[in-house]
């Protein structure tokens, strides 16, 4: 090494030291950012960037910011869309409720376009604003890359749909809005089982390559067999499985009773086709994926579709019914679905929590949310709804199960809300 | 159960076929590698479900128009991307990579144009505006849709063997495909077979988007791109520019996916199927009823 080298090497030293403290204390301040990420956009944002005034009639600040990093372009951007309208039904009601006592609550929304990322750097843009509590985004692989950055960030992140394993164990700041279907699929067999004439058998369709179905037909199996139904066995196939004639034969082998649908999306209405196409008469079922109009192709085919979701507008739940009408005043002409539900629920969850804890701050919203789930959860637009789970931090609601027939859901019957899973 | 897989695999290969000889026409005439005729094929099946819905044009007026619709923006991609690329880069070689990168584009403008207007939600022609019947055949069941499909892809077939090989326009689409200069220089006018080749391209995917719309009940954007990679194989196993290797290759594969599903574990279905094309290929790699090529020293 020369000494022209180690001069120039012992002379910038300095620099970088200045550098790094300068950054340090840039890190520490907490400053927010109002910009939302490349390729996204902020959908809605009535925050100012400015720290939280306080209000001197309350421990409460005057504005309490929270954001949102939601899916609002790409493959599931109708599901961000719903979330997100949901959310700010949920905001304008507990601000003219008074349940913070003045302070009004300001949702920032960023649009991550379904890309890890993205959702990834404003998620981290969030977590250095003066959000005191965080929404994450839909996709499970993005929950995931985003969930550790709220958990260094000591901000609780409510995840809303991605019920991906693992997601709870990231750490203590972490919580589920979305119940798992695995919580009420079991009143699927319940209704179905004793419905079947004839050959007491099922045959199940299944997305061989999705944790969540393949843990819904193993538990289904389980649970028709317990009910004098024979299992006739799965069968499993790719996500990206699009003509399902050849597998219609396949599944009507053994003549059973009812045959189920496990899949998702398109899938839905083209199993269905292709089994009624091929002549097969009996029950049909499904499972969540099935909502949100899935099954309008399918037409009449799809008539007597039997399967189970969080949320219906037909809920008999007095918060649940409350929820229906106040989405409906707000937005003409326009059913509420789950999603709009959970987006709802999670703003609630998340105020409550505030309330409860009487703080706006990040550590006070974290033990509040807690509190909540200690005092029993909250009477939510699904229903009655418990924290239970990893750390008291996964969502648990009762359940309904739904019948499509000429182009809408019907409930059937709703799980009991002092379980955490249906039977 | 046999005989109705039978039906079944015919069915199917009947589908690959109408959408694989749309490709084969764009990549053995222009060297076109058409990563958006997957898009075309929904788009058509897009323009079925929005004419269904929000009209009530007849059913075969809708095909029709699905079709053109298709065709159109199959013409609109030569014109506006593919003559470009092909008249900046004279060698072939050099323009391949240019064609796909545009065709990805533009599969991706046509998938973002369909997603936001469907949320992403399935979508298929309006129930009712084609009535399915099912017949029974012995101990098999087949429907109208299946048997139009079946009867429409052998004359679809049968009418682009006979187009390409005797036909004034199908002798100038090979020689443009040979050498696109030399044709140029016997008086053929290089565009306008650019153009009306995919056209037909896009005519073809448009008639099996919607036709597949119909049978299957339901697709979304990316239903295209799941047929698109199982046609690449059928056109390399087949020969690519061979009209009557397309439809063998089309049928075989068909058929083997269709063992698979039935007999075997249906999530092994593409697995056996490439497993079955690169198996073809090591005993004859320039597929089936491609024929051998000279080149003078």
């Amino acid at each position: 090494m020369s000494m022209k080298s180690l001069n120039l090497r012992v002379a910038a030293l300095p620099a970088l030291v200045a550098v790094v403290v300068a950054l340090a204390a840039c890190g520490s301040s907490g400053s927010s950012s109002s910009s939302s990420g490349a390729g996204g956009s902020s959908a809605s944002s009535t925050s100012s960037s400015a720290a939280p005034a306080s209000s001197s009639s309350s421990k409460l600040p005057s504005t309490i910011p929270v954001t949102a990093v939601e899916d609002l372009s790409g493959p599931v951007a109708y599901v961000g869309k719903s979330v997100v309208a949901g959310m700010q039904v949920a905001v304008n009601q507990i601000n003219s409720s008074g349940l913070l006592h003045g302070s009004k609550l300001v949702l920032t929304v960023k649009d991550d376009g379904s890309q890890v990322a993205t959702a990834t750097s404003q998620f981290s843009s969030a977590v250095n604003s003066n959000a005191v509590a965080l929404f994450g985004p839909l996709l499970s692989q993005e929950a995931l890359a985003t969930a550790p950055l709220a958990e260094r960030g000591k901000v609780v992140d409510v995840a809303i749909e991605s019920q991906v394993n693992g997601l709870l164990e990231t750490g203590p700041y972490i919580y589920r809005a979305t119940s798992s279907q695995l919580r009420f699929d079991n009143l699927i067999p319940e209704y179905i089982a004793p419905k079947i004439t004839g050959n007491k058998s099922v045959r199940i369709l299944y997305l061989s390559d999705t944790p969540t179905l393949v843990q819904a037909y193993a538990q289904m199996n389980a649970k028709f067999k317990s009910l004098g139904v024979t299992p006739l066995g799965g069968v499993g196939v790719p996500i990206t499985t699009t003509d399902f004639t050849s597998l219609a034969s396949k599944l009507e082998s053994g003549n059973p009773g009812a045959i189920g649908i496990l899949v998702i999306g398109t899938a839905n209405p083209a199993a269905i086709t292709a089994l009624r196409n091929s002549g097969y008469k009996g029950l049909l079922f499904g499972e969540e994926a099935a909502t949100n109009g899935s099954l309008k192709p399918a037409g009449a085919l799809a008539n007597g579709f039997v399967y189970a979701v969080d949320y219906n507008p037909g809920l008999t739940f007095p918060s649940a019914v409350a929820f229906t009408k106040l989405f409906e005043s707000k937005n003409p002409g326009q059913i509420p679905d789950g999603y709009d539900a959970t987006g709802y629920d999670a703003v609630n969850e998340v105020a409550h929590a505030i309330a409860l804890s009487g703080s706006a701050t990040r550590s006070g919203v974290e033990a509040g949310m807690q509190d909540l789930a200690k005092t029993g959860g909250l009477d939510g637009a699904i229903g009655p709804e418990k924290f239970t789970g990893t750390g008291n931090r996964d969502l648990s609601v009762a359940g309904t199960l739904v019948v499509w027939n000429g182009g809408q859901e019907k409930v059937l019957k709703v799980g009991n809300p002092d379980l955490t899973t249906q039977p | 159960m046999a005989f109705q897989q039978l039906i079944n695999a015919l069915v199917f290969g009947s589908v690959l076929t109408l959408f694989s000889l749309g490709l084969s026409l764009a990549w053995g005439t222009l060297d076109v590698l058409n990563l958006a005729h997957g898009s075309l094929f929904v788009f058509a099946g897009f323009l079925a479900y929005e004419l269904t819905t929000h009209t009530g044009i007849p059913f075969v007026f809708v095909l029709v128009i699905s079709m053109l619709g298709a065709g159109a923006v199959s013409a609109a991609m030569e014109l506006l991307a593919f003559r470009h690329v092909r008249t900046r880069f004279r060698i072939k070689r050099q323009a391949e990579l240019s064609f796909l990168v545009a065709s990805i584009g533009a599969s991706t403008i046509i998938e973002t144009f369909i997603s936001n207007k469907t949320n992403n939600t399935p979508f298929a022609p309006a129930p009712g505006s084609f009535t399915v019947h099912s017949y029974k055949l012995g101990s098999a069941r087949i429907t109208n849709i299946e048997i139009i499909i079946v009867v429409v892809a052998v004359i679809v077939a049968v009418v682009m063997d006979l187009w390409v090989r005797r036909s004034r326009s199908g002798r100038a689409v090979r020689a443009v495909a040979y050498n696109d200069v030399t044709a140029s220089l016997m008086g053929i006018n290089v565009n306008r077979v650019a153009a009306t080749t995919m056209f037909v391209a896009g005519l073809l995917a448009g008639l099996a988007g919607v036709l597949l719309a119909v049978n299957i009940g339901g697709e979304d954007v990316s239903t295209g791109q799941d047929y698109l990679l199982t046609a690449f194989a059928i056109l390399i196993v087949g020969g690519v520019g061979s009209v009557r290797g397309a439809v063998a290759a089309a049928y075989l594969i068909a058929i083997a996916e269709t063992a698979v599903v039935a007999y075997g574990p249906a999530n092994w279905r593409d697995g056996v199927a490439f497993g079955l094309i690169l198996l073809i290929l090591l005993v004859r790699p320039q597929g089936l009823f491609s024929g051998r090529r000279f080149q003078r020293a």
